[in-house]
């Protein structure tokens, strides 16, 4: 109950932001709903089936590669280019998945890692699509020939209608007998394969759903900032997203409002880190030193309060 | 009546230390089979050989007639061959009657609908509890597992096990750290069941052991040095120099 009251919750506030925002905030509110995508879908395969993916970042860079490439090509409306973007992206998770979860624990984070680098590599050396430097895109996408994406504004709720569109979906899919499976799998694989259930194929449609969230985040991440580079898919934005789902998960059972795998906390972590790191850059460039010990705080209180909950 | 599962020349070792070391066994519907022997005699292996978690280096295990003895756990299980485990393995995170609508799922077979269908889980939900009243936890469907106490946990397994409508039934020391009233609803609980299926049986009750059992047969060193009935096992000299001791 009080995990779905937080969701909503910090959605309504989302959704207030525009009454007294000007353009700079909105902007910076839209990343943080992109994140919060990006980390609802890494909260949904990592805290509901246990699957520590390292490779988020590559799957949000190729759904914003989609809408670039595709723009490139003279294809600029998003009611094309974002379910390709999100058919790339939870294609690539489909087939890298396919062979990352025949392992389990460290290794897995490492090969999500190795996939991800590869993808990165990839986009690097796309000289058609600018490489190294990356692809300026012309303009935002249209909605059926409509340039609605250019004013901040609708800009603000369109990305927070797909957050929320897509945080109930995968609510919904966490409450079927299906989300039943991966969360038995996570506790206790053992007992689910002595039930006749294997959780491979699961697992595996899981993460290509997580996949094609994550590509639709990617997308909107192109259009707010009208261009895309391997930068994106590095990495250390990878390790950014884990951050924001374990922090924004801590959070939460601090807040008593479930933890890891119910959604909630990985929209109230993205939105609670992008906002801090923005506040803490604008006091000394060296954040991080604050940034760490915040989130040694919070992972402590969480996991007092979690354990005496 | 035929064997509805055959266990022939079954070898496993470890090292140089052989644990099963060419195992014939059979399970008969509506029997209990027994199997008992001392610790480190190899009756976890053998189980854990049957059930498909270790594979085996010769031998075969057949399952009403079909060849077992290379497949993974879960076909094992689609196959109707359910267990308990010597430590209680339920989901802890997970409701009584949720552990069991899991189990139940298990039995439908593979099913991707990702969105939830409210008419199916109401129809599960009431057969999930139907399962835990035959076991006794019909107040304990909405308890997470996780606080159950050790007896309910035992009760809970039995449940899972149950919902798949299993052909045979491992029991991997059922009663082990059960009080004596829990181990005495048990043991009623085990005689019930076997008219619908076969059960193996691992336990180190021997009172449990000689009121259940139809057949005993008795592991030492990853052998079967003994098999038959309870009384012709308990008479064998070589079992009480083995096993029994003066406590027969």
């Amino acid at each position: 109950m009080r995990a779905a009251a937080l969701t909503l919750a910090v959605l309504a506030a989302l959704a207030l932001v525009p009454l007294g925002a000007d353009n700079y905030t909105l902007s910076l509110v839209a990343r943080a709903m992109i994140f919060a995508l990006a980390a609802m879908s890494l909260d949904f395969i990592l805290g509901g089936a246990g699957l520590v993916s390292f490779g988020h970042a590559a799957l949000m860079g190729i759904g914003a590669y989609g809408v670039g490439i595709l723009m490139e090509e003279g294809t600029r409306d998003a009611l094309v280019a974002f379910p390709v973007a999100m058919a790339a992206a939870g294609l690539f998770a489909l087939l890298t998945g396919a062979i990352c979860l025949k392992t389990r624990g460290v290794y897995f984070i490492m090969i999500t890692l190795a996939f991800g680098q590869m993808a990165f590599f990839v986009t690097q050396s796309l000289s058609a699509y600018g490489g190294d430097d990356g692809l300026t895109l012309a303009a935002r996408s249209t909605i059926a020939g409509q340039r609605w994406l250019k004013s901040p504004l609708t800009f603000h709720y369109v990305t927070l209608g797909l957050l929320a569109a897509a945080t109930g979906l995968c609510a919904l899919f966490l409450a079927s007998p299906f989300g039943r499976v991966l969360k038995a799998s996570k506790e206790n694989e053992r007992r689910v394969r002595a039930l006749g259930i294997d959780p491979y194929p699961y697992r595996l449609v899981a993460y290509g759903l997580a996949g094609a969230f994550a590509g639709l985040s990617g997308a909107l991440l192109a259009n707010l900032t009208e261009f895309v580079s391997p930068a994106f898919l590095s990495w250390h934005r990878s390790a950014e997203i884990i951050v924001m789902v374990v922090a924004g998960g801590m959070a939460a059972s601090a807040l008593r409002a479930g933890g890891m795998g119910r959604l909630g906390g990985a929209i109230l972590g993205a939105v609670g880190v992008i906002l801090v790191e923005e506040s803490l850059s604008n006091f000394t460039e060296h954040w991080r030193i604050l940034f760490g010990p915040l989130l040694v705080l919070l992972v402590l209180a969480g996991g007092w309060r979690g354990r005496r909950a | 009546m035929s064997a509805l599962l055959e266990v022939r020349g079954l070898r496993k070792s470890y090292g140089a230390l052989a644990v099963t070391d060419g195992v014939d066994l059979d399970a008969v519907p509506g029997e209990i089979h027994a199997l008992i022997g001392p610790n480190g005699a190899g009756k976890t292996t053998l189980i854990s050989l049957i059930a498909g978690e270790v594979r085996p280096d010769g031998g075969t295990i057949r399952l009403a007639g079909t060849d077992v003895t290379h497949l993974p756990v879960h076909r094992r299980a689609q196959a109707g061959l359910a267990r308990s485990f010597q430590i209680t393995s339920v989901v802890p995170g997970f409701s009584a009657r949720e552990n069991v609508a899991l189990a139940l799922q298990g039995a439908s077979g593979p099913s991707f609908r990702l969105l939830p269908m409210p008419g199916a889980e109401r129809r599960r939900g009431e057969e999930a509890k139907a399962l835990l009243a035959r076991v006794g936890l019909a107040d304990r469907a909405e308890r997470p597992a996780a606080v159950l106490s050790h007896g309910e946990k035992r009760a809970l397994e039995l449940a899972m096990a149950l919902a798949l409508k299993p052909r045979l039934l491992l029991l991997d020391e059922p009663m082990a750290g059960t009080g004596p009233d829990e181990g005495r609803a048990m043991v009623d609980l085990i005689a019930r069941l076997k008219a619908d299926c076969a059960i193996l049986l691992v336990e180190h009750d021997m009172d449990a052991v000689f009121r259940l059992a139809d057949r005993v047969s008795v592991l030492v060193a990853g052998r079967v040095i003994a098999s038959g009935a309870p009384e012709e096992v308990r008479a064998d000299p070589a079992v009480r120099a083995a096993y029994l001791g003066d406590e027969a």
